[in-house]
């Protein structure tokens, strides 16, 4: 027998091994229910988003852990945060909650309760999306989960109730049993912490002592925030806009716009709209770093309210709104603007899940 | 006679020089290829296992309180060389590779494996005459990594898989490849050696479909000592290395990759056992001392290496192996 011969067999018996596959299953500890999601016998369900356009994000399902409940801080033993830094807040009742993007860049998503809402904060580091969903669907209260995986670089959460994946920015169920289902968006602000604690002294904010005790202080993604540049790909890229600006967009009858800070230069500013039929409200101010919007739904006609945060909007019959769109003073004192679909997001995203989205100039 | 079991430590101490990594993903490549041999005709083959676990999650050189991530890579190692003349000699590796990701979080276990036919490695070494001598020997080499392994594998449903997940890179690489040994006159069975090895890697151009990825580029040095002795019959060759490993960041369409990259220390100890005088047998347990890397990452807790070596000198030897 020749060396070579030797060389040739074990060519041979590694080429007859070629068979690449890939097995990914979930096992549940407490009922030992092996879920096969991938397995060529258990495809029960179809995506309904391109799964082409679908990445696994390395970290893998539950790999960034999600946290539940996490310890509440008082706003004064925050020390964690900068005044710079941005948060995600809301207010129900009395209750006045913040989330800083410092723990949501390492959990992504945060299952609370906070007033009447059972709410979960979610966010995508990746496409700077923070959207509050509620946690009781069809009647049953459940927490969710990182999936690990990512359409158009964005966050897919699951619900720990049914294993079901949903899109964080379409805010509906893309895979399992729950798919075509919708999830309810609740208002979250995004804001600098200072900014909030100036219009909530009394709030509490999310703190860092985790048992993950990860390096909160740290961005975890280098200099993603702030470069022409993406991890994943998306579809479509739209280059309008730098990638990573941060702009509001309002979603209606699944179209969108989009609004950008340089619109609200160093005051609050408001901006009458119209899209899609609808009057709109949109008020921002670039210095203290926050755009919300509302429909007119009452023909008032509005002004901006200067330095009186939370209050930023009054109207010609004397009343005065504040940042969640409810009269604190005057006449109408009480009642409520409707709030639109709409929250802050990296303008990629925005212009990959909604194409030739319309820019406000 | 004395030569031969000259060369028999030299064998094993190579083997603790063996890199534990090419990639994230812990494919063991770059480090296992390499033979020590300086007989025109020589043939050596070897097959082997690495198994490389990785469930300790650090940010820079500080262990996190997060046990739950696991990875582990087991690899088998097929290479063979050929001394083509005394001072020229080629290795060549093939490798077959399963990966595996578990996460234990949340009263469930997440479980990824992918598995298939990983890249393979050329390498050609040249004994520098003007150095080398009876007592020590330099050899230089260069040699590529060749992209036989899938870097696009997906899930049945379709869903890409990252980049270190995958058992092939994607991409051609260089290898740098130097390694120096010395013998004493006291003890000629003692050797030290010191091995570089730098990995200069090229992109995958076709990853995620649109993308490139380029893992980072890999420098090791080792500095080991081995010696061997005889209990009753039987040859054994113990050893023990310090490797030192660097790898620079990770680029995805050029750009630096968060948390990829690193400085590693690790001990690496080795015993081999001469089976007779063409066959040995051999384990080698590898420990991280020292770690420190870029943001956050797991890193390995431990490394396990063991295979067969067959030595054969011409043709001769080999009908000595029929028999």
């Amino acid at each position: 027998m020749k060396p070579y011969i030797i060389i040739l067999i074990f060519a041979f018996f590694i080429i007859s091994c070629d068979d690449d596959n890939v097995v990914v299953s979930t096992t549940n500890n407490n009922n030992n229910n092996n879920n096969n999601q991938n397995n060529d016998t258990d495809i029960s369900y179809e995506w309904l988003i391109p799964v082409e356009e679908v990445f696994d994000g390395g970290p893998g399902k539950d790999g960034i852990p999600a946290l539940t409940n996490p310890m509440l801080l008082k706003a004064t033993d925050a020390d964690y945060l900068d005044n710079s830094d941005l948060i995600l807040g809301i207010v129900s009742g009395s209750e006045i909650v913040a989330y800083p993007h410092k723990i949501l860049d390492w959990h992504e998503i945060i299952n609370s309760s906070v007033g009447v809402h059972h709410i979960s904060v979610t966010y995508c580091p990746l496409t700077g999306t923070g959207i509050g969903w509620n946690r009781n669907i069809n009647g049953m209260i459940t927490t969710f989960g990182v999936s690990g995986l990512l359409y158009n670089s964005n966050l897919i959460p699951y619900d720990r109730s049914t294993d079901s994946y949903w899109s964080q920015i379409r805010s509906d169920c893309v895979y399992g049993e729950l798919a075509g289902n919708t999830v309810e968006n609740i208002k979250l602000i995004e804001t600098t912490w200072e900014t909030w604690k100036t219009m909530y002294p009394s709030t509490l904010v999310v703190g860092d002592n985790i048992r993950y005790n990860r390096e909160y202080d740290i961005y975890p993604y280098g200099n993603y925030n702030v470069v022409e540049w993406l991890l994943f790909p998306v579809n479509p890229l739209d280059n309008r806009l730098h990638l990573k600006e941060r702009v509001h967009g309002i979603i209606i009858n699944n179209k969108a716009k989009a609004y950008k800070f340089s619109s609200f230069i160093n005051q609050n500013v408001l901006i009458t709209d119209n899209f899609e039929g609808s009057e709109l409200l949109i008020v921002g101010n670039s210095t203290k770093n926050f755009i919300i919007s509302f429909f007119n739904d009452n023909s008032l006609v509005f002004e901006a309210v200067q330095d009186q945060l939370p209050i930023v909007l009054s109207d010609n019959e004397g009343n005065k709104w504040d940042v969640w769109g409810v009269a604190l003073e005057g006449p109408r004192t009480g009642e409520q603007l409707t709030n639109t679909n709409s929250f802050m997001g990296y303008w990629f995203s925005w212009g990959a899940f909604f194409p030739d989205l319309e820019i406000y100039e | 006679m004395l030569r031969i079991l000259i060369l028999i430590p030299i064998f094993f101490l190579s083997r603790i020089a063996d890199g534990q990594t090419c990639c994230s993903g812990g494919v063991p490549l770059s480090g296992n290829i390499g033979f020590i041999g300086e007989e025109k005709g020589l043939f050596q083959f070897e097959l082997s296992y690495d198994y490389n676990y990785l469930n300790t999650l650090y940010y820079e050189n500080n262990k996190l309180n997060d046990d739950s991530r696991k990875r582990t890579t087991h690899s088998v190692l097929f290479k063979t060389g050929y001394n083509i003349l005394n001072s020229l000699s080629a290795d060549i590796l093939f490798s077959y590779v399963q990966q595996e990701r578990e996460i234990n979080q949340f009263n469930s276990i997440n479980y990824t494996r992918t598995r298939g036919i990983g890249d393979a490695i050329v390498l050609l070494k040249y004994r520098v005459d003007g150095i080398s001598n009876y007592n020590q020997i330099l050899l230089l080499g260069l040699g590529s990594k060749i992209p036989l392994g899938k870097s696009n594998l997906k899930t049945d449903q379709g869903i890409s898989l990252s980049s270190d997940l995958q058992p092939g890179s994607g991409s051609y690489d260089f290898i740098y490849w130097g390694h120096f040994q010395r013998q004493f006159k006291s003890r000629p069975s003692l050797v030290v050696l010191s091995r570089i090895i730098y990995k200069q890697n090229g992109e995958n151009n076709e990853y995620l479909g649109s993308q490139t990825y380029q893992f980072g580029n890999e420098f090791q040095s080792i500095i080991g000592v081995g010696d061997h002795f005889f209990i009753k019959n039987l040859l054994l060759t113990p050893g023990v290395s310090i490797r030192y490993r660097n790898t620079s960041f990770d680029k995805v369409n050029k750009e630096k990759l968060a948390n990829t990259g690193g400085d590693w220390i690790y001990l690496v100890t080795s015993v081999g056992f001469n089976i007779n005088s063409f066959l040995t047998f051999n384990i080698s347990p590898e420990f991280p001392i020292y770690t420190n890397l870029s943001g956050t990452q797991l890193s390995t807790d431990f490394r396990f290496n063991t295979g067969l070596h067959i030595k054969l000198n011409n043709y001769k030897s080999i009908k000595t192996l029929k028999l």
